[in-house]
């Protein structure tokens, strides 16, 4: 009996079976996830919490979907919606999970339920039927993200079509999915995993980030034989920085995977090899009803970086230099003309060995970048310019990645929000090479008068023929300058 | 020769790295026959087909994916761009995130045109098709001498909004046509609402220009040394429609053999394309407004064309738990296949080449010895497959490979009957049958397998009836 040529079809089937979706997840019965693709950093660590959660209060049969976007069951953000189902393959339960990303509305909140639509676990079909009432109600709520109404009945079929084809895979190969088959996939996932790990040179390092907001992570971190751990104690208690203790696994493991050369598994058995400890009540770690956009879009990504740099520090060849992870974020509220949101990636940092690139996003693998003629004609705005933003990568032996900047001009008044991370906390270079340049906005009126805006995170009311100029960081570089 | 009293009809399908030729005569095959390339060039394979054949066609109809040649080399010869001032980075920009799994050093997907070969222009038309900076010559005179102090010879004109008012986007195009360059204006479909896949088409037919024109000069050798006019030739593109010279649809003629294929079964079902070079699902009823090209998502109206991560052309290599097992990437058409006694890699075509005892002429001993010490130098870590023969492990990867397939196949298209056309269609047919009997896989009713040649003549006889081509 040849194992590694079974583990090569499972791994086959349990892909191909989510690979439509953006972001999805296949479980066992016991909650194990057996495969899962990512978009973003929450996405690993939250995909199978929400599914535990919901196959503990929810008695899910065959043709049964539950709906989620509450970051506190196991959602991130709530313009991604999680669509769970259960499937009994080979006399084995499992669940096939499905998460869609929908455009965010950008607010600047106090409170979880002023961020949008919040959906707690909720039963969208059953028997293979969209409840009607259920599924109306929330499509027509003002803050239901846009496209809900189309995408997710379209994920729903996708979803039963998955589920007949596994079915009929599981009669045609019944090996691909019984119980020993998946322990010895799984058994065999950990090993691997944890030799890599085993390979790695041993050893702690302590790091910690400040944020713009002034909150602080504290990291300290272990590469130990067969097991990373990560000790988040002294991290700063939430104040606007909020994620849930299952994306900071999620942004752990992200960071792990791009320490680690070669692509892993992204299953229990890999995710079971780290150990994130933080605190209850820390920014890592916070409880309903603290707002989470932040957390989950820019917090995500920064706890990433620190990772990644504290395990360079152990494996000092890795070491880059600090990049500029965190988008600056900007929404316009248009009345009319709904929300317009965007996101501007930075540079990242410099290596011994290359240049960083220039924005690009480090962290997130999504498509959601706005055509120029689609926001035109959507919202009342003219888009001046989009450009890489020349002399903000940190200067060095190798350039910082420039960040890039985007000029908008409003034809309507709107109310602005923007998160800017990398506005305070410069990302530094290496070995002597400098920062790069920070976040920044600027406000030119129509009689022309110019201002920057100094705050990290705001909201501001703007008229029609005012221009916004919003600058993503750029990264820091690596080894000193030549005059 | 002699004078017909029927009009025969030639269809060429010409792949990266073999041609096929068909003949047709009153819905009769005449004759059929596939080229290997590198052995054989066009004009060759043309002057060989021909060779014994005392007839003389009225019309030659080519589907041509030739052009994917350049994905290997991603080489487009130097296209300049010139774009609204302002977005001079943009396509750049657009490019997305690499690879898909996170990396402590990501990188920009490649972009097809080189950013210092991007020019701006100082003009601004909003979405109404108003004109709220208008285009001075003075600024097309500007870019024009730096275009040619770069030695620039084909320049793409990609303006936003130019689809609700060219005005523009035409005055810039007739100004460098006007100075000497070939020019290449961006196409927008009536729906499109995103200009970067408009741009990217643009620009990617102008990088093809070189290689059609290369390709081009060599089938009009060909045919003009049988003495025939090369007028007679037409090429397809991916609706259907014939052209002659339009470089503007270049990127749409890379789908001209799946828009044929789709017609010749009355796009009534769905087709599983399993080519010596290429493999594909081709829903007909599925039309796509976007193409994931190599460089991105790209606005073409491909015929439902769906490229399959199961190719002929994956490379093996040692899986995450020491196995061997097919890599995610493709080794690409240059050198070609090892069992040709080519490349130093070993494929899937070669596994299949083994397993299926493929009869193609280039298969060569020393490939085969090639293949087998590669496998055996691939199992040596693991302690499972070390000991297996080379005919067992064949045996086992032949199995993973149809697995994949069907796997692939089930969840794109389930519940469809599947036709299955190409190369390999009848050699995996008892093979899908056996691994997936849930679906109903019939086999295309073609002479000798060479349907892409065929139905190629059937497009063009269908212009031919709607007089749309003379």
């Amino acid at each position: 009996m040849s194992q590694s040529f079974l583990f090569s079809r499972m791994q086959n089937v349990f892909s191909r079976c989510i690979s439509s979706f953006s972001s999805g997840a296949i479980l066992d019965g016991d909650g194990q996830i057996i495969n899962l693709k990512y978009e973003t950093l929450a996405d690993i660590g939250t995909l199978g919490h929400c599914t535990s959660i919901i196959s503990k209060y929810f008695p899910l049969d065959e043709g049964d979907v539950v709906i989620v976007n509450d970051p506190y069951s196991g959602g991130t953000v709530l313009s991604s919606v999680t669509l769970i189902t259960k499937i009994i393959l080979s006399q084995n339960s499992y669940f096939i999970v499905a998460r869609i990303g929908f455009r965010p509305l950008l607010t600047i909140s106090q409170k979880l339920d002023e961020e949008g639509l919040r959906i707690p676990p909720t039963p969208l079909v059953h028997k293979r039927e969209i409840n009607s009432a259920i599924f109306e109600a929330i499509a027509s709520h003002p803050l239901c993200p846009p496209g809900f109404k189309e995408r997710v009945p379209e994920t729903v079929a996708k979803l039963f079509s998955h589920c007949d084809t596994l079915k009929k895979w599981s009669v045609s190969e019944p090996e691909l999915f019984n119980k020993n088959s998946i322990k010895s996939y799984m058994k065999a996932c950990k090993e691997k995993v944890q030799k890599l790990l085993s390979d790695l040179p041993h050893g702690e390092a302590l790091t910690s980030t400040k944020l713009d907001t002034g909150e602080v992570i504290k990291l300290k971190v272990e590469l130990a034989e067969g097991s990373a751990n990560f000790d988040f104690s002294g991290t700063s208690i939430s104040k606007r920085v909020c994620m849930t203790d299952q994306s900071t696994l999620g942004a752990c493991a992200g960071a792990m995977m791009a320490f680690i050369k070669e692509p892993v598994p992204v299953n229990s058995s890999f995710l079971s090899v780290l150990n994130v400890a933080a605190p209850l009540g820390c920014l890592l770690n916070s409880k309903y009803p603290s707002p989470t956009f932040k957390g989950m879009t820019e917090g995500t990504t920064i706890v990433a970086s620190t990772v990644l740099s504290a395990l360079s520090d152990i494996v000092p060849q890795m070491k880059t230099s600090v990049s500029a992870v965190a988008p600056a974020l900007i929404g316009l509220q248009f009345q009319p003309g709904g929300f317009f949101f965007d996101s501007l990636a930075g540079g990242t940092g410099a290596s011994p060995t290359s240049e960083g690139a220039d924005a690009l996003q480090f962290w997130v693998r999504n498509k959601l970048q706005n055509s120029v003629e689609e926001v035109e004609r959507r919202y009342p705005l003219l888009i001046k310019q989009i450009a890489i933003r020349q002399g903000s990568g940190g200067k060095g032996q190798r350039r910082g990645g420039h960040g890039m900047v985007k000029e908008y001009e409003l034809l309507a008044p709107a109310k602005m929000n923007w998160i800017l991370e990398h506005r305070k906390n410069l990302t530094q270079g290496l070995k002597g090479a400098l920062h790069g340049q920070p976040s920044e906005i600027f406000i030119v009126k129509k009689d022309g008068t110019k201002t920057q805006i100094e705050d990290s995170e705001g909201s501001l009311l703007l008229d029609s023929g005012d221009k916004i100029f919003l600058n993503s960081a750029g990264g820091g570089g690596y080894g000193k300058p030549s005059a | 020769m002699v004078t017909n009293m029927k009009p025969v009809y030639c269809g060429i399908s010409i792949g990266p790295s073999f041609v096929e030729i068909s003949l047709i005569q009153s819905k009769k095959l005449i004759h059929s026959q596939r080229f290997y390339l590198p052995q054989e060039p066009l004009a060759q394979a043309l002057k060989k087909f021909f060779s014994n054949l005392d007839i003389k066609p009225q019309k030659i109809f080519i589907a041509s994916r030739y052009l994917e040649k350049i994905f290997d080399t991603k080489l487009g010869g130097s296209v300049a761009q010139v774009v609204t001032h302002g977005f001079e980075n943009w396509p750049l920009l657009r490019q997305p995130t690499r690879p898909s799994h996170f990396r402590s050093h990501p990188s920009r997907q490649e972009a097809l045109a080189s950013q210092e070969l991007i020019f701006g222009l100082n003009e601004r038309i909003d979405n109404k098709g108003t004109v709220l900076k208008a285009l001075e010559d003075t600024d097309l005179e500007f870019i024009s001498s730096k275009l040619k102090l770069m030695e620039v010879k084909r320049v793409c004109v990609n303006l936003l909004f130019s689809h609700t008012n060219p005005t523009h986007q035409n005055k810039a195009c007739d100004y460098f046509k006007e100075q000497g360059f070939e020019v290449f204006s961006v196409e927008r479909s009536a729906n499109s609402n995103d200009e970067i896949p408009a741009w990217r088409q643009n620009i990617l037919n102008a990088c093809l220009a070189g290689t059609f024109a290369d390709m081009k000069e060599e089938l009009e050798k060909g045919v003009e040394a049988l003495g025939l006019d090369k007028s007679i030739i037409h090429y397809a593109d991916g609706t259907g429609a014939f052209f002659q010279d339009n470089l503007n649809k270049l990127t749409s003629s890379l789908f001209a053999w799946a828009e044929s294929l789709n017609r010749h079964f009355k796009k009534e079902k769905t087709l599983l394309y399993l080519g010596l070079e290429s493999w594909y699902l081709l829903h007909p009823q599925r039309k796509h407004p976007h193409w994931e090209s190599p460089w991105g998502m790209l606005e073409t109206s491909s015929p439902g064309v769906r490229k399959l991560k199961t190719q002929p052309t994956l490379g093996l290599e040692n899986d995450f738990f020491g196995g061997i097992g097919f890599s995610k990437k493709e080794l690409g058409f240059e050198p070609g296949p090892m069992s040709f006694g080519r490349s130093l890699k070993p494929s899937a075509f070669d596994i299949m080449a083994e397993a299926l005892n493929l009869d193609l002429t280039q298969i060569s001993a020393a490939g085969k010895t090639r293949l087998k010490d590669s496998l055996s130098t691939l199992a040596r870590n693991n302690s499972e497959i070390s000991d297996m023969s080379t005919k067992v492990i064949v045996s086992k990867l032949m199995n993973q490979l149809v697995t994949q397939l069907a796997m692939e196949v089930s969840f794109a298209a389930p519940n469809e009957e599947i036709i299955l056309a190409g190369y390999f269609a009848e050699h995996l047919k008892p093979l899908l049958e056996k691994k997936w009997p849930h679906q109903k896989w019939t086999l295309a009713d073609s002479e000798k397998g060479l349907l892409e040649s065929q139905a190629i003549i059937g497009l063009g006889e269908e212009a031919l009836s709607n007089g749309v081509l003379q």
